[in-house]
């Protein structure tokens, strides 16, 4: 039986030693063919064509039947096709714990996919009585990496930085090659390959009953986070899953606390608001997220104790009741990350073949409450025809694309997240409102209604203040995920009794498939020297609708005539500094350092002045107001959280002239994606035209949280500034948040414009 | 000298070749099916028009190189003959068939049989176009599978320069398997401004070519080559190649900069 060392060529944590995603696959494919209990799969392929894997570890029985241990937890998922309680108990006896272990979504956390060798090796050669337990009781899915593009993306940069100035510094690139660090928030959406391939054969496949998905995070505070996660919870999560996810992550620290590994922390940090993160969560598994403490990628690090830093819940220098143990400082290194990485794992596959009664039980109640109606539930979501916040065919070429396919997206997305949806093939009545033939209808009481309602219904986050009256208690990530709103769509939740309409079931359309590419005017991306995800983002929408793009970078804008290549330069969301200083000295080769600098706005100066026009999106607007010397300010830059803060949120938007070409195919009210994004006023008319503003204040919060809502309300939203023969674009929001927000990409689509319209 | 052919002999394959053009003018069912094989042109025509000719012994006749060209028009105008498939296919892949009666049915063909004629050495080098025409024309609405396929079998340069950069990975990968595909073409594909990144990352990874001159070269210029994997091959460059590049408006300005630097380092 191989161990990782005799296909690696290493011991997995080695000091700077990486391998790359061929060898990890040959790795898994030598132990599935020498072992009884691995059986490895090719799920799918990656944005760059990389096969995706997963291995499926389990005792030589089990693997004998996997058909009928799928079809139980289908079942088990659906009580609708369980005809007795004397079945469902049966099923609930025959069921084995089913346990995904993802590895390696963010790909400079370089421990994870290494781990999942030693963890695979230990599960197929290990005859203890734990293991024979976990493999009896379980069925274990391994996902050696939810990005092998980035393993080998990581690996290319790190092993070129070694024994240089910048050993272990992060990649000067996204390491997906679109959407980064964000390939993490992409569970409800699934935009990109990787995250579809991984639903679609995997969760959609075994439903299972607990997803550890291995993470690392910072350096300076605790060893290793598992829940339980920070409030808040979002609402849609079942609380039989909050409370597995507490026993299993409270297990795992005991059991490394008992062993003497230190720095184990609870109920920290994370929270568990957003379905971006926890797609099981709204399907009936239990996510227990581990996060390891870093070293510089593979390269070890000393953490002095005056180092160490508190975090979100704990004082990392002292203990506390959810920080026993605290780390005391020291050495570092790719060992330790892999050694806690592998030894919360086993816990977490122990755990859950101990708890195998607990953990079915609570499955098996999961499906049957969804499909049991409640007082004060939804019965139903209904989703128009037509989207209505986009208005007749007008627009770019892309713009009209956006339009045409953003009702088979966000019908996609639901579909593919188990959910039924019904197409009425007549116009029907409800509760006295009639709705038109082609009506999407998702009854709420089916087995993943309440993955459809978060989706569906507008987010309230809890007002979180460090003290009454007090800044706000930042929450992990963003604080909405309406997407039928960002898709342009308002659901309209039906709380009464209808009779269902008959009509076809909505089956997956395939529109993800990226466009072929439509003569927009000659578009630059400035790509940032910092790497930057909205960049990727935005790389990522031209491309899904086909506008074609060159992506340039520092060195090219100082060398100066932009104009000879571009109509049009898209600088995507960035801070000032980002764009001005760009990435530091000796984080790279020196080439690859540095930002635009005065010499690059300059630059970016006179590609307006000679009639080309500047796209900037929401904190690159800041970069722009200073370096182009723009008649607006930010009226939100020094204005403290207390008084204003919005960490990512739709409001309200008003599109105000309507004969701007930007406003072209969109409802003059409309929603926006905002997020730390400026607030503009206008310090000269000259020039200037407003084409939307923010809603007013009582309209502006439209999901999730915002504070202060006067500071931002009627404030212009986007500006089209004339500088000498050009123009300069300010959008004070992210017009294409995620590839999610459709509802405002036409307003950046007709901006960048068509060729003809140049 | 030879000998004069004897009076007999030649009376007598007179009255052969005559009972062989009787058989082919009047002549049916296995009868005519016999005579596919004849050595005489006169009687080769006669059998093509003789409409009991049945289609099978036609396609047999058809798939002869070496018959007369107005035999072939001669099918390819008898409207009952051509109107069937299998017929013009036949008709397309006979090298002698004229070009201007091949290129009326080019556009009626199917896309593995447009691939087939493609790939057929002796065909009119306007109708090998015009099939590859008909096939890029088609290729963006055929299915993942059968790019695939095609990616596999086919001989074309424009059509593999096409599928090199499919939107679809396996397609590419498919594609840099062909045994056909040259160092020249994926350095092509590597340099159309529309490949795909994962085409620029196949390239980068596969044995085959990732270790060829030109190609690493045009990794190097490629917009979507991760900059670690420009590094390296940076890294592994003479001077010469690195002078070359560092003049190359097409290679990222940064990268530029950092050849630049990497020729001060190796002088």
């Amino acid at each position: 039986m191989p161990a990782p060392r005799d296909v690696l060529g290493f011991d997995p944590g080695d000091d700077r030693k990486l391998a790359d995603w061929a060898t990890i696959g040959r790795y898994f494919e030598r132990l599935a063919a020498t072992s009884d209990r691995v059986r490895l799969e090719t799920i799918g392929e990656t944005t760059l064509g990389r096969p995706m894997l997963v291995a499926t570890v389990s005792s030589p029985a089990n693997l004998a039947r996997l058909d009928r241990i799928r079809e139980v937890q289908r079942r088990l998922a659906d009580p609708r096709t369980i005809a007795s309680e004397t079945e469902a108990r049966a099923l609930e006896a025959e069921a084995v714990a089913v346990v995904l272990v993802t590895y390696g979504i963010h790909s400079s956390e370089v421990g994870a996919t290494l781990a999942s060798t030693v963890m695979a090796h230990r599960l197929a050669t290990d005859d203890s009585a734990a293991t024979r337990e976990i493999l009896d009781k379980s069925v274990v899915l391994l996902v050696p990496s939810l990005n092998p593009d980035g393993v080998d993306i990581v690996k290319m940069w790190y092993d070129a930085s070694i024994g240089t100035a910048w050993e272990g510094e992060q990649p000067v690139e996204l390491y997906h090659h679109f959407v980064g660090h964000d390939n993490n928030r992409d569970w409800y959406a699934f935009t990109q390959a990787e995250t579809r391939a991984v639903v679609d054969r995997v969760h959609n496949v075994w439903r299972p009953h607990v997803v550890n998905d291995v993470h690392q995070m910072g350096a300076t505070g605790a060893r290793l986070f598992v829940p339980p996660y920070l409030d808040p919870i979002e609402p849609n999560v079942p609380p039989e899953i909050v409370a597995g996810g507490n026993m299993i992550g409270q297990a795992v620290a005991q059991r490394l606390t008992n062993a003497g590994m230190r720095g184990v922390v609870t109920d920290a940090i994370f929270d568990a608001w957003t379905p971006a993160r926890a797609y099981s969560h709204y399907h009936g598994g239990i996510r227990i997220l581990t996060e390891t403490a870093s070293a510089r990628i593979a390269t070890p690090i000393v953490i002095a104790p005056e180092r160490l830093r508190a975090g979100r819940g704990y004082e990392a220098k002292s203990a506390s009741g959810n920080y026993p143990a605290p780390w005391p400082g020291g050495d570092w290194r790719l060992r330790d990350i892999v050694a806690y990485m592998t030894a919360s794992t086993y816990a977490i596959l122990l755990t859950s073949a101990r708890q195998r009664d607990t953990l079915v039980a609570g499955f098996a109640r999961v499906g049957r409450e969804a499909v049991t109606p409640r007082a004060g539930e939804p019965n139903a979501f209904l989703i128009p025809p037509e989207p209505v916040l986009f208005l007749g065919d007008k627009g770019a070429a892309a713009s009209r694309r956006v339009r045409d396919s953003a009702r088979a997206t966000l019908l996609d997305a639901l579909v593919r997240g188990g959910v039924e949806v019904r197409i009425a093939s007549a116009p029907f009545v409800v509760a006295g409102a009639s709705h038109p033939a082609g009506t999407a209808v998702v009854n709420f009481h089916q087995p993943y209604g309440a993955f459809a309602k978060a989706l569906l219904e507008r987010q309230t986050y809890p007002d979180l203040r460090q003290f009454e009256g007090g800044p706000p208690i930042p929450p992990y990530d963003v604080t909405a995920h309406t997407l039928s709103l960002l898709s342009g769509f308002e659901a309209v939740r039906v709380d009464a009794e209808f009779a269902m309409p008959p009509g076809p079931a909505w089956t997956l359309s395939g529109t993800t498939q990226p466009s072929q590419a439509v003569g927009a005017a000659r578009v630059g991306l400035y790509r940032g020297a910092t790497a930057p995800m909205d960049e990727g983002w935005t790389r990522w929408c031209l491309t899904r609708f086909g506008v074609e793009w060159t992506r340039f970078d520092d060195a090219r804008v100082r060398a100066g005539d932009l104009r000879r290549d571009f109509d049009t330069i898209v600088v995507a969301d960035m801070s000032a500094a980002e764009l001005t200083a760009g990435r530091l000295a000796n984080t790279a080769p020196s080439a690859l350092t540095g930002g635009l600098g005065r010499e690059g706005a300059d630059a970016l100066g006179k590609f307006v002045d000679d009639g080309g026009t500047v796209i900037c999106l929401n904190g690159s607007a800041n970069w722009a107001i200073d370096a182009l010397d723009l008649p607006v300010r930010n009226v939100l830059a020094d204005v403290p959280q207390t008084t204003f803060y919005c960490p990512g949120a739709i409001v309200g938007l008003d599109v105000v002239d309507l004969d701007h070409r930007i406003a072209a195919g969109v409802n003059p009210r409309t929603i926006a994606w905002f997020e730390d994004g400026p607030g503009f006023e206008v310090i000269s008319d000259k020039g200037v035209r407003v084409v939307a503003r923010f809603a007013e204040a009582d309209r502006l919060r439209v999901s999730g949280w915002l504070l202060g809502a006067e500071k931002l309300a009627s404030r212009p939203a986007i500006v089209d500034i004339e500088r000498g023969r050009g123009h300069v674009i300010l959008f004070a929001f992210r017009p294409q948040y995620r590839g999610q927000s459709l509802a405002t990409m036409p307003l950046f689509f007709n901006a960048i414009g068509d060729r003809a319209t140049k | 000298m030879s000998e004069p052919p004897d009076e007999g002999v030649v009376a007598g394959a007179r009255e052969d070749l005559a009972r062989r053009m009787l058989v082919a003018v009047r002549g049916s069912g296995e009868d005519l099916g016999d005579l596919v094989h004849d050595g005489s042109e006169d009687v080769l025509r006669a059998l093509a028009a003789n409409p009991g000719l049945d289609e099978d012994d036609l396609l047999q006749l058809l798939a002869r190189r070496d018959l007369p060209v107005d035999l072939l028009r001669q099918v390819a105008t008898d409207v009952k003959r051509s109107g069937s498939y299998r017929v013009r296919l036949a008709l397309l892949r006979n090298p002698a068939t004229p070009a201007s009666v091949s290129l009326r049915f080019v556009s009626q063909l199917h896309l593995f049989d447009l691939v087939a004629v493609s790939m057929i050495p002796a065909i009119p080098r306007e109708v090998k176009t015009a099939a590859e025409g008909a096939v890029l024309a088609q290729v963006r609405q055929v299915p993942l599978g059968a790019r695939v396929s095609l990616a596999r079998r086919t001989g074309s340069e424009a059509i593999l320069l096409r599928l090199l950069v499919d939107h679809e990975a396996r397609v590419v990968e498919a594609a840099l398997a062909n045994p056909r595909v040259t160092e020249a073409t994926v350095a092509r594909a590597l340099r159309d401004p529309m490949a795909p990144p994962h085409t620029v990352d196949q390239v980068a990874r596969s044995s085959r070519w990732s270790v060829r001159r030109d190609i690493r070269i045009a990794i190097v210029r490629n917009r979507h080559t991760p900059t670690g994997r420009a590094l390296q091959l940076v890294s592994t460059m003479t001077r010469d190649e690195l002078r070359m590049l560092s003049r190359d408006s097409a290679v990222p300005a940064q990268i530029r900069s950092y050849i630049v630097a990497t020729m001060g380092k190796k002088s």
